[in-house]
């Protein structure tokens, strides 16, 4: 199981849960899960959010591996300067 | 842009030649060009013909000859710059030419030039103020001398009339007891507006006394402005810290400064004090040193 | 903790690709473009701050002989969809078409509102003049406090504040609002020994571009363009200009210009599109360049800011809580950096407890673009000033208080994350060893300290390698060559090749030229483009392998690739006596043995890593005048694998430049009217050669994980920390905590002696 962790902001989108134990390999899956469970948290990860796999950020994640206890943050999408 | 016709006559008599039709055919003179043409390339002049001065052979003269330094009309700043004599006895008048524009813009700028652009701030003016520096003023049949003291009119005005340009500018040079010196406050160490600009000549007796002196402030009024207040409060004196502070505290009261984006008032009064306690302290060390 | 590989090319500083074109006046910049028969387009600008548009009366203009084509508002699609995924993230269309071309109202002076196409452009300024707009002035909101004001005019009426609880039922001049929030703060300012709470605020700046912007354009009769322009992405170019026209990507063709410096204001467009419809009206290319005055008044800048910071610490020198009220001016469209400033603010210490709220506030001012890491300067002027004050306040080494406070690896960033390995540490121990920082100070001067961070960015990129058939290679990339780019692609390619660099040439491709780049931009090139590039390079060493196994006669597995040389094991070495094939004998022989080789690699670059830095400054404060001179500056930087390292310190030197003109001289001045007073560079105060000293740097190399070579990205940390180790310098030399920038003499002065400011 991968642990997803919810900063403040986005907690309203997943039933005011501040983590999520679930099950996937990659970060599609992940996604898939998600958007079972939590379809406006899915949407906003899809859209506008950045992903980082234990500590390392992912600005446009498809199908990264997962780890057996990865932590993911979901963050905001950094713009280029 | 628009369209005008350019000319640039090779000796003094087609120049006034030209000048005959300037009032008709409004004409601009053309030196180095580093305000003129950003000031076309802006749309605030837009004359029909612009005449190059510089393949005139009279104003590209620069040398010391009978007590004075020539200065052509078309003499950049940066030959100013590279001339020995000129830059040790008129130090000030050559620090405060080095000033105008950058390296670059010096290759091309006059003083001349920045004399007739007329801004208050303008680097070269007061210390050729102070200096006592005049032009040769030509027309198309007659020819005068101005002070370059007053030849500012206003911001971008003289008293050159449309059918008259400048040949050259010449300056006495100091005596063995007299000395200049000329600073600028900027915000930026070139390519920038003096916020206030201070020149000063003195000449000290075997005393050490002042026994005369000409202080200029630019940026304080609409045209730089000469300074007896500040004269006032150091004749006779010893330039010692008391006198300079009386000098600093008159120059206070020189001209009426504006605010704008380059400064408030209070700020360009308190600038002006400063910079003519160290222009005076400046200019009567150098005057001590030339007289030992 | 430095990388050790040995490296034959990276790491090393030779002349760059394009050096001979730079130097010698060859390479063309946006606005050298000419075309047979082109027009010259201008843009009419609103004179006013906010105004409705009434009406605009175009007959006359279109009357004058030499004028072609004149575009309004109404000759734009109405784009309706609101966000879209442009690539790098979501953009609001409908925004960037109306800041493009302003339609019922102009929101900032400078707006464009009409455009030209003339034969001429003393013809085409002429026709500005007689375009008849008439306009309906309404009160601008210039600034933070009046735009959040309770009865504040409103930029957009339809505009709710995102973020808060419940939708909100009026309209606000505030786009949204952000928090993150971790811990118990009360607690935390509870339990602390000394709390300290400031306010600071930042004014308006830009980038600085020396090149304006500029663009030509052409149109085919069956709708096909062709553009021209100076940009740090094509592609980003391309999808924003079909975007803003509803055309295909695939009916405009991007060809980037070579490019006088972006820092993030050449990654969105203004003129792209409007060059596109005066050409298509007029059926002639054209050609439009922005002046200086335009680029300031319609292009760029960053926010304006308001700081608000509360920091407590434990005597022993811990911070324990912080409380960070961030406020950003987004001009006149939504979108400031607010949220990558709230990210950043506290970022550099490991912090139990705080809270931080960012607002984006719209106001009548030109939309901001993204400035060399958007949001992080102003934020990290305020704490870093802040930790400076919190280690004077409790007699700790500043240094020495930020290295018991920072964040390493495995520490949670604030915003979320554990973090990678990152050179935070290192760059604090490089700063206090080093002969600056113990180095004495002279009367009037003072030394400050401040940290910066930024995230850098992967995002997309492609690359292909050409192998020519006398051994060289051609690396062909849509990345525009901003720092040096070319260089750094070449060195390695020619490290993964094993040939001499001088043997690849690295080129900027257009948009069907080349695979898909995101812009040169979030410090993402040699880490992103570059890693495409090592791939591609790959690619062509696997092909040798193969190519080489195939001339042998045995298995591609058998055949390794060392030194730029395909190598038999070793029996057939010995036995068969195989002389290695070197990449020059299989490049000569391709033809022959089944064609040339062609690497290539498209990628989405995830891993990029963040970059810290420490800056040391010096200065020298003139009492009397107020003027501050920096007389030492020192940018320390964990930058991962420095490529190319005479790139890498002019990266860290120019950022530290722009952000000393930033801390003493630069900011927007305007009117009560919302009119800047200063649209030129020389009342807009940025430094020149002669205000600064030689910035000393020292590369960290704390390698990336992520990257082949341990590539992090350099360009926009060093903009980060100069604001307040200025501040702070200034702080020591004077003993006044000033908190508005710009610390020119009026304002140091002010706070030396109240009565002369």
């Amino acid at each position: 199981m991968v642990r997803v962790v919810l900063g403040n902001e986005l907690r309203a989108l997943a039933g005011g849960a501040d983590e999520l134990l679930l099950a996937a390999t990659d970060t599609q899956a992940l996604l898939a899960e998600l958007r079972r469970r939590y379809p406006a948290l899915a949407d906003h990860v899809e859209h506008q959010s950045a992903i980082a796999i234990d500590g390392l950020i992912h600005q446009h994640p498809f199908a990264e591996p997962l780890a057996e206890h990865s932590e993911i943050h979901i963050i905001p999408r950094i713009t280029a300067g | 842009m628009h369209a005008f016709q350019y000319v640039a006559p090779t000796s003094l008599a087609a120049a006034r030649e030209l000048l005959k039709d300037a009032i008709s055919v409004p004409t601009r003179v053309l030196a180095g060009g580093t305000d003129l043409l950003v000031q076309m390339r802006a749309g605030l002049h837009s004359p029909a013909r612009l005449l190059d001065i510089k393949k005139i052979p009279e104003t590209n003269v620069l040398c010391i000859e009978a007590g004075q330094a020539r200065i052509g009309a078309a003499v950049c700043a940066a030959r100013i710059g590279e001339h020995d004599a000129l830059r040790r006895l008129c130090p000030g008048v050559a620090e405060a030419i080095a000033l105008i524009g950058s390296v670059q813009v010096q290759g091309r700028a006059t003083v001349v030039g920045n004399l007739c652009n007329a801004s208050p701030a303008a680097d070269s003016v007061p210390a050729l103020m102070a200096a006592g520096a005049s032009i040769r003023v030509i027309g198309p049949d007659r020819e005068r001398w101005l002070p370059v003291a007053g030849f500012a009119v206003a911001p971008g005005r003289t008293l050159l009339a449309p059918d008259e340009l400048i040949v050259e500018l010449r300056l006495p040079v100091p005596d063995a007891h007299t000395a200049e010196a000329y600073q600028r406050f900027t915000p930026r160490a070139e390519m920038d507006i003096a916020v206030v600009g201070v020149g000063a000549r003195l000449t000290l007796d075997r005393d050490g006394c002042c026994r005369a002196a000409e202080v200029a402030i630019g940026a304080v009024a609409p045209t730089a402005l000469p300074a007896p207040e500040v004269v006032a409060a150091i004749l006779g004196a010893r330039i010692d810290e008391a006198a300079l502070t009386r000098a600093a505290a008159a120059a206070k009261s020189v001209g009426n400064p504006i605010s704008d984006k380059r400064g408030t008032a209070d700020f360009r009064r308190h600038i002006a004090g400063v910079l003519t306690r160290r222009v005076l302290r400046t200019a009567a060390e150098r005057a001590r040193q030339r007289s030992l | 903790m430095t990388d050790d590989k040995v490296y034959r090319w990276i790491g090393s500083s030779p002349v760059r690709p394009d050096g001979i074109d730079k130097v010698t006046g060859h390479a063309a910049f946006g606005a050298d473009r000419l075309l047979p028969g082109m027009l010259h387009g201008l843009i009419l600008r609103s004179p006013h701050a906010h105004a409705r548009i009434l009406s605009i009366d175009t007959s006359a203009a279109d009357r004058i002989p030499g004028v072609l084509a004149i575009v309004t508002g109404t000759d734009f699609p109405d784009v309706t969809a609101a966000m879209e995924e442009t690539g790098e993230s979501q953009i609001d269309v409908r925004d960037l078409a109306r800041n493009v071309m302003a339609r019922d109202k102009a929101l900032y002076h400078g707006h464009a509102v009409a455009a030209v196409a003339a034969t001429t452009t003393t013809i085409a300024e002429e026709a500005l003049r007689a375009i008849k707009v008439e306009y309906e002035p309404l009160p601008a909101v210039l600034d933070i406090e009046s735009a959040m004001a309770e009865d504040a005019p409103l930029l957009h009426e339809e505009l709710r504040t995102k973020g808060l609880a419940e939708m909100p039922a009026r309209g606000s001049n505030v786009a949204a609002v952000v928090t993150y929030t971790r811990g118990d703060p009360e607690a935390g300012f509870a339990a602390s020994d000394v709390v300290i709470e400031r306010e600071f605020s930042t004014p308006t700046v830009h980038q600085g571009y020396i090149e304006p912007h500029a663009v030509v354009a052409e149109c085919r009769p069956d709708d096909q363009a062709t553009v021209w322009c100076c940009t740090q992405g094509p592609f980003v170019v391309r999808t924003l200009t079909s975007k803003v026209l509803g055309w295909d990507v695939s009916s405009i063709k991007v060809i980037p210009s070579e490019i006088g410096g972006g820092f993030g204001g050449k990654t969105t467009i203004y003129l792209e599109p409007v060059a596109i419809l005066l050409a298509r009206k007029s059926g002639r290319p054209v050609k439009m360049v922005m002046s200086r005055e335009e680029v300031f008044r319609a292009t760029g800048p960053t926010s304006a800011s308001r700081v608000r910071i509360k920091l407590g610490a434990s005597r022993a020198g811990k911070i324990l809580a912080a409380e960070a009220e961030l406020k950003y001016e987004a001009g006149a469209f939504k979108g400031s950096p607010i949220t990558p400033g709230c990210m950043c603010v506290l970022v550099a210490y490991d912090i139990d407890n705080f809270r931080i709220t960012g607002y984006d506030v719209l106001v009548n001012k030109p939309k901001v673009a993204a400035y060399r890491a958007p949001g992080a300067p102003m934020a990290a002027f305020a704490m870093e000033s802040m930790v400076d004050e919190m280690a004077h306040r409790l007699g700790l080494d500043p240094i020495r208080f930020r290295l018991d406070n920072a964040v390493r690896e495995g520490s949670k960033a604030a915003y979320g994350p554990k973090f990678p390995p990152i050179g935070l540490v290192s760059c604090l121990e490089q700063a206090a060893l080093h002969p600056h920082y113990q180095a004495p100070l002279g009367p009037n001067q003072g030394r400050g300290v401040a940290v910066g961070f930024w995230f850098n960015v992967g995002m997309q990129s492609t690359a292909t390698l050409n192998v020519q058939e006398d051994g060289t290679a051609t690396v062909v990339t849509a990345s525009p060559d901003i720092g040096g780019s070319r260089a750094s692609m070449a060195l390695m390619a020619a490290e993964t090749l094993g040939i001499a660099y001088e043997r690849i040439n690295a080129v900027v491709g257009d948009t069907e030229m080349a695979g898909y780049c995101d812009v040169t931009g979030g410090s993402r090139t040699t880490f992103a483009t570059g890693m495409a590039v090592i791939q591609a390079a790959r690619d062509v060493v696997d092909q040798m392998r193969r190519r080489a196994a195939k001339i042998w006669g045995i298995d591609p597995d058998q055949v390794t690739w060392r030194d730029g040389q395909a190598i038999p094991p070793a029996e057939h070495a010995t036995e068969q006596s195989l002389p290695p094939l070197d990449f020059a004998a299989l490049a000569k022989s391709a033809a022959k043995t089944g064609g040339s080789f062609v690497g290539r690699a498209s990628l989405t670059a995830q891993g990029a890593g963040a970059g810290f830095g420490v800056h040391l400054c010096d200065v020298q404060v003139d009492p009397e005048t107020g003027k501050v001179d920096v007389v030492r500056y020192t940018a320390i930087q964990d930058t991962g694998k420095a490529i190319h390292r005479a790139y890498v310190e002019g990266q860290m030197q120019g950022g530290a430049a722009q952000g000393i003109g930033w801390a003493l001289n630069e900011a927007y001045v305007y009117d009560a009217h919302g009119i800047m007073e200063n649209p030129a560079f020389l009342d807009y105060r940025m430094p020149v050669a002669l205000d600064l000293p030689l910035i000393d740097t020292v590369i960290v190399e704390v390698p990336n994980p992520a990257h082949p070579y341990g590539v992090r990205g350099v360009g926009e940390t060093p903009i980060v920390p100069p604001l307040a180790a200025v501040a702070n310098a200034v702080f020591d030399a004077v003993g006044v905590r000033y908190c508005d920038l710009p610390l020119n003499p009026p304002r140091v002065l002010s706070g030396l002696l109240p009565a002369a400011g």
